[in-house]
């Protein structure tokens, strides 16, 4: 156990891993599932209705771990596996577009699951997760960052290929535009 | 001020006050905003209040990797059983409707097998006997067909 949280902590990168699974070590996986799944997991939070946190979470895992035979380190595993739950979020509500349910799941849906939210804290996280739903790829990433992977604006623009002030520039208009989502 | 410098004086404000909100060091909207950013501020406010990033339980974490290495095991095993089948020369598993004809059609041509030498015999003279066995011989050959037939569509890729 102490070699695990030891591992967990860095001790090994996550190339290092990632070659270790390639090599048929289950093990190195589970230690990269316990180094990524927090991030994973907020960045899902954020955007998909309460319910569903969990099994789109899984999702994501499940996926990496088909796919990272062929992940080849062109960029690095976080910034792999944050494309991935895009992808597995995109195909959610593709999913659910297509079952012809609504996009939004309605309040009942996370009773029980939030512990300590209210029924308006409910109704407003749903509005508000539909409004960022509607912003461009772009505008709703920079807001994920900051407020559910909690990065800081020089590592966001570090994860974004950018200069410090075009991402500040990029926040202020995602905010502008999620208020006026807000306003309509 | 040129609207470039506003903007990025914004920028910076906006972007500091965010900082601020989310170390908690930020309850309400800054009060030398101006209307503009006012605006901004609110919804920095609302989105930090309603939507927490909340921490992930030791609890719940080990909870979802039991069911990830248990999910990750089915699939394993779903693997395995389909790798049977794709070692015959990457074919697919047959579906039930498709195992169930093959089925038939072997039972059938089993039957006609053996049907065939007592019709063969049945007749009481030469003559009879022969046409009925040339006869059977086409039932045989025909059953024969429609099982290779069959065979290859139960395996045929879709």
């Amino acid at each position: 156990m102490a070699d695990l949280s030891a591992s967990i902590n860095q001790e090994k990168s996550d190339e290092t891993l990632i070659q270790q699974f390639k090599d048929g070590d289950q093990e190195a996986f589970t230690i990269l599932y316990h180094r990524h799944i927090t991030n994973v997991y907020k960045r899902v939070k954020y955007i998909i209705p309460e319910a569903e946190v969990e099994d789109v979470t899984q999702e994501v895992f499940i996926a990496a771990m088909k796919s990272l035979g062929s992940f080849r380190g062109d960029s690095q595993f976080a910034t792999w596996l944050r494309t991935l739950t895009n992808h597995k979020v995109a195909e959610f509500y593709r999913k659910r577009t297509r079952k012809q349910e609504p996009q939004f799941a309605p309040l009942s849906d996370g009773f029980g699951k939030m512990e300590g939210s209210t029924s308006k804290m409910m109704e407003e996280r749903v509005y508000l997760q539909k409004a960022l739903s509607q912003l461009p790829d772009n505008y709703r990433e920079v807001i994920i960052l900051r407020f559910a992977e909690d990065l800081q604006f020089n590592e966001i623009a570090e994860q974004m290929n950018q200069n410090i002030e075009a991402t500040k520039s990029l926040f202020r208009r995602a905010i502008i535009a999620l208020r006026n989502q807000l306003d309509e | 001020m040129s609207d470039t410098n506003k903007n990025f004086s914004q920028d910076e404000e906006l972007s500091d006050f965010t900082d601020h909100v989310i170390r908690g060091q930020m309850k309400n909207i800054a009060a030398d905003s101006n209307e503009e950013l006012r605006g901004l501020e609110e919804t920095i406010l609302r989105l930090h209040s309603n939507m927490p990033s909340t921490s992930l339980e030791e609890s719940t974490k080990k909870q979802m990797l039991v069911r990830l290495n248990a999910r990750i095991r089915r699939e394993k095993e779903q693997y395995k059983k389909k790798s049977f089948w794709e070692s015959f020369g990457k074919l697919q598993a047959p579906s039930r409707l498709q195992f169930t004809v093959v089925l038939g059609i072997i039972a059938i041509l089993v039957v006609t097998m053996i049907i065939s030498p007592i019709l063969g015999n049945s007749g009481s003279s030469t003559t009879v006997g022969t046409a009925l066995n040339s006869n059977s011989n086409i039932f045989v050959a025909i059953g024969l067909i429609t099982v290779i037939i069959g065979i290859i569509w139960s395996v045929r890729r879709k």
